[in-house]
């Protein structure tokens, strides 16, 4: 019988997936302390070496395709062997393997959190993250089958697995639209504007036993300045090697100082629907 | 039948591997042969993962579209083309996985990692997948150090020197066309890929193979590293180089599986204590292969005078 035991903790990338996680770190360690090279997570689902452990292969022989193939069977085999939650980050978009089996595998599945910020202050974020303009990373969001760790003619030498991410758009729908398991949406800019009672609802819908205080506790030890003052002092090994700092500056609305109209109105132009539907203006005024 | 060397091993196989030695002998070690495979394997010592199974005395693998593999007392492999399979494809993973069980099997130990031989006897580089062990062989190679092995070696005990000592896999190095393109002054030959659609190309060493065991004097651990600039060089403490030894040895999951930790003890600690054991961390961001392969012969440099 296959065991219902992993909790996703789904986003488009540099959307609040690490504060999240860190947050959840803290919520789990018994001090409140959060080690930022120690997040509590089970892996992210595009680890080469989660798959490698289930299948005795090495990665970079097979083609996108074969590994896609395989990631249902995994994760479903990594869910019977957990005595309790799983805790799995995915930037992936929800979609099909050529057989057309969701890659998630969906009856191993507990629940999903996706996490939601504006796309506006998604683009330099996720710009700075890759180490490229700002114009670069407006390209990706708005590409209909855009990938992070790309295999350009196979060529599959990232230290992830290939990672259909879709468009910004596409990678929200995916994750939102009637999936046959429970998914709590969260936007980004809510947990910053009220951060306990958003985590707290986090923290019911992943039904965890515990106080209110240990969630203001964690709450605390993860808030953004602290976490920055951490990876200064001991790094942050998910930072991308092109980047200065992992943990940038975090705010909501930043976007009006860092993007220019044209960036803006190209975002607002390919993703208006989604942006309204979760509450993110599009006017640029 | 087709004779080869490879592993250490003599190789009876009813296929054809150009990627091994051809040899002459009168008693195979290892058999190779095309045949039905058991659908799964039975016992209470069986532990499944996904299209995998193992024992300590027998292995199954199920590559879909390509073949099903099984191998039992380390000393025969039974392999099952699918139908339509490329035999390029059906003799990679045979070369990777099956022969890794077939030596776990024997209670020998493939350690994931490339060669060298200098004047200071054999240094292997060692590390997970992609983080450069065959690049740095090979970048050291084009300086005229001459290759042992390319991604796996198997270490053997010698009585008679009380030494760890190395034995290569098979003359043929793997190279992504990004790594030959590193290297324009090279000859970088790719008309053989080792999957049809997959920029890895074969490399042939078959004329300056040496099938001979050497004791290993230096093994350096290459670590990726996201947070420094540089890299950075360790020698590890006896411990320290145990553990990362025992990181690395050739396709982990087998030696969880089939129980083999407590058997390795004895021969990695040897190997943690005979040889020099360095960690070199190199920074993800530096691209530069030829400051990186001028770093590792400055360091063999430094440690042949010491």
């Amino acid at each position: 019988m296959q065991k219902r035991n992993l909790v996703w903790l789904a986003s488009y990338p540099k959307s609040g997936n690490t504060w999240f996680r860190a947050f959840l770190s803290a919520l789990l360690h018994e001090t409140g302390e959060v080690d930022l090279n120690g997040l509590k997570a089970n892996g992210i689902f595009s680890s080469r070496e989660i798959f490698e452990a289930y299948t005795d292969l090495d990665s970079r022989y097979l083609y996108d395709y074969e590994v896609k193939e395989l990631l249902p069977h995994v994760y479903s085999k990594l869910s019977n062997d957990a005595a309790e939650n799983l805790y799995i980050k995915v930037h992936d978009a929800f979609t099909l393997n050529d057989l057309q089996q969701p890659i998630i595998p969906v009856a191993a599945t507990k629940v999903a959190i996706y996490i939601i910020r504006n796309p506006l202050d998604v683009a330099a974020s996720f710009a700075n993250h890759m180490g490229k303009t700002i114009n670069h990373s407006i390209k990706a969001m708005n590409s209909y089958k855009w990938s992070l760790s790309p295999q350009p003619n196979n060529l599959n030498v990232n230290p992830q697995l290939r990672q259909l991410i879709l468009s910004w758009s596409g990678h929200v729908e995916s994750w939102t639209s009637n999936l046959p398991f429970p998914v709590l949406v969260l936007r980004y800019e809510d947990m910053l504007a009220n951060p306990f009672l958003f985590f707290s609802k986090a923290v019911s819908f992943l039904e965890l036993d515990v106080t209110p205080e240990k969630i203001k506790i964690a709450i605390e030890a993860t808030h953004f300045n602290k976490l920055q003052q951490k990876e200064s002092e001991s790094g942050f090994k998910e930072k991308q090697p092109k980047t200065k700092m992992f943990f940038r500056s975090g705010t909501a609305g930043n976007w009006k100082k860092e993007l220019t109209k044209t960036q803006a109105e190209s975002l607002v132009e390919h993703h208006q629907n989604v942006m309204q539907r979760y509450g993110y203006s599009v006017s640029l005024d | 039948m087709y004779h080869y060397w490879g592993f250490g091993l003599n190789i009876a196989s009813e296929i054809e591997f150009p990627e091994l030695l051809p040899s002459t002998f009168e008693i195979p070690d290892l058999t190779i042969s095309i045949g039905i495979t058991p659908q799964e394997l039975v016992g209470e010592d069986v532990v499944k993962k996904v299209r995998m199974a193992a024992s300590p005395q027998e292995y199954l693998l199920d590559v879909k579209g390509i073949a099903r593999y099984y191998t039992s007392n380390g000393t025969n492999i039974i392999i099952q083309p699918d139908e339509g399979a490329e035999i390029k494809n059906v003799r990679l993973f045979m070369l990777s996985n099956a022969m890794a069980s077939i030596l776990h099997q024997q209670n020998k130990i493939p350690l994931h990692a490339s060669g060298i031989i200098t004047n200071d006897g054999l240094v292997l580089f060692t590390g997970a997948s992609g983080v450069g062990k065959s690049t740095t062989a090979y970048g050291l190679m084009q300086q005229g150090y001459p290759l042992f092995t390319d991604d796996v070696c198997v270490l053997n005990y010698n009585n008679l020197t009380q030494q760890v000592e190395a034995v290569a896999s098979y003359p043929m190095m793997k190279l992504w066309e990004n790594t030959l393109d590193c290297f324009p002054m090279a000859e970088s030959d790719k008309s053989y890929p080792v999957r049809s659609k997959l920029p890895k190309y074969g490399l042939f060493q078959h004329q300056q193979f040496t099938c001979q065991s050497f004791p290993v004097r230096q093994v350096f651990i290459l670590k990726a590293d996201n947070i420094a600039d540089n890299h950075s060089i360790k020698k590890l403490s006896n411990i320290e180089a145990f553990n990362a030894l025992q990181q690395n040895t050739y396709r982990r999951l087998q030696v969880d599986m089939m129980n083999l930790r407590q058997s390795h003890f004895q021969i990695i600690s040897k190997l943690a204590s005979q040889a020099k054991v360095f960690e070199l961390k190199r920074s993800q961001g530096s691209a530069d292969i030829t400051a990186h392969i001028e770093f590792i012969k400055k360091l063999l440099a430094d440690n042949a005078k010491a």
